[in-house]
């Protein structure tokens, strides 16, 4: 069962990393792949929809600035979509109890699955940092949409930028002061 | 008594804002000092200065040395967050992964995180993810951490702030039990007095007042221009 998972996860971390490189149709078709990937792992379209709702917001914000700049495209954002989607298959299926048993220091392997489960641990963190953000902004706000709407919006993204860097920081604290980071 | 921890004449400043002034205090063996201060008192900062995350003006000596990664061995620290402390799968993982990085053998290092989480009362969540628990077992946890790499001096950041009463009580009881030196900071009164024999008190930077942690904290004087009550 552990070998199958395993399987999964790398040949869905495969696919995002090959989805970095691609264009045009072939980018299309990679992430649609990987939109179903995560529908079927998550339980449903509407639950991807919500996990990636976050980064969708990101995405527009990036999306606004480059057509301010005259440079805006659809390939950025459907990349850095379709690289989520793969990537949250593979780190859902990964056994990472099987792994942290396998890799020990001071094998190389061990030092990738120290990074993987790094990424891991801060994505949960800023998934609970977003979720914070958000309950709080509607509790605020009489109206989702509407007025004080967007200003609301703009604070909420600029708070959690705060608190994701102040999690950063100690979280990197606590690693270095535990020997474990350089 | 010796001195594992002296502070003397620490300044900081964030940029042109002055986070801490002229710190001077120390901390002897075996003894346990709080650290009192509202809400950016500069308490954080003063922590992350004595840890060696931050460098500020002034010599500050930790067993004999400058804050760094060598003298960081010999202390333990609880960060407010215990998130910020575990990541791994399960807490037996978490808490042998110290040891393992020092080159203990797995199952000896294994061996040991679970006979430190017996210690803490959490022997039964050796194989749960620290998500999965409630947020006095993962303060628990994070000490258990912090204790299994023996430290000779245990720093806690905030180690109260969003526990309930029970929680706070089953803290007291764990920290009433370890022999070695402590800094704690905290902006919780009760809880300092019955942890600590002697608090420095930290305002807009510097400290206002130091003294035993019965006197500190009956003088009402002194914590309402603090701001703590």
């Amino acid at each position: 069962m552990a070998a199958a998972r395993t399987f999964v996860a790398v040949a869905a971390l495969g696919a995002a990393v090959v989805a970095l490189w691609l264009h045009g149709p072939a980018l299309l078709i990679t992430a649609v792949a990987g939109f179903a990937a995560h529908s079927f792992r998550s339980g449903g379209v509407r639950r991807t929809l919500r996990d990636s709702l976050p980064l969708a917001m990101f995405l527009g914000f990036i999306a606004v600035l480059q057509l301010a700049s005259g440079s805006a495209g659809w390939e950025l954002p459907l990349r850095a979509l379709a690289v989520f989607w793969f990537a949250a298959v593979a780190f859902g299926v990964l056994p990472w109890n099987q792994l942290v048993v396998l890799a020990r220091p001071p094998s190389p392997f061990f030092s990738v699955v120290l990074f993987l489960l790094f990424l891991r641990h801060f994505a949960l963190v800023l998934r609970d940092e977003v979720r914070r953000v958000l309950q709080a902004r509607r509790l605020c706000v009489r109206y989702r949409f509407g007025a004080g709407s967007f200003r609301s919006l703009v604070w909420a993204v600029v708070a959690l930028f705060r608190r994701a860097l102040v999690r950063a920081e100690r979280f990197y604290a606590a690693q270095w002061l535990g020997g474990i980071v350089p | 008594m010796k001195t594992i921890l002296d502070v003397d004449g620490l300044s900081f400043a964030y940029g042109r804002k002055q986070v801490l002034a002229n710190i001077r205090f120390s901390v002897s063996e075996g003894e346990s000092v709080g650290l009192l201060g509202a809400n950016g008192a500069g308490k954080s900062t003063l922590l992350w200065c004595l840890l060696g995350l931050l460098r500020g003006e002034g010599p500050v000596r930790v067993f004999g040395e400058r804050p760094g990664a060598h003298a960081a061995r010999r202390v333990g620290v609880v960060f407010q967050n215990p998130e910020d402390q575990l990541f791994m799968p399960t807490l037996a993982a978490d808490l042998a992964l110290p040891q393992l990085n020092r080159g203990i053998a797995p199952e000896q290092a294994h061996a040991g995180a679970v006979e430190a989480l017996r210690s803490a009362g959490l022997a039964a969540c050796a194989g749960e993810p620290a998500m999965h628990l409630s947020l006095g077992q993962r303060k628990r946890a994070a000490i258990a951490l912090a204790l299994i790499q023996r430290p000779e001096l245990l720093i806690l950041d905030e180690p109260t702030s969003e526990l309930d009463g029970g929680s706070v009580r089953h803290l007291v009881e764990l920290l009433r039990q370890l022999p070695m030196s402590k800094l704690i900071t905290s902006h919780q009164l009760e809880f300092l007095a019955k942890v600590t024999s002697r608090i420095v008190v930290l305002h807009e930077g510097r400290i206002v007042a130091e003294g035993p942690a019965e006197a500190i904290v009956s003088n009402q004087e002194l914590l309402l221009r603090c701001g703590l009550i």
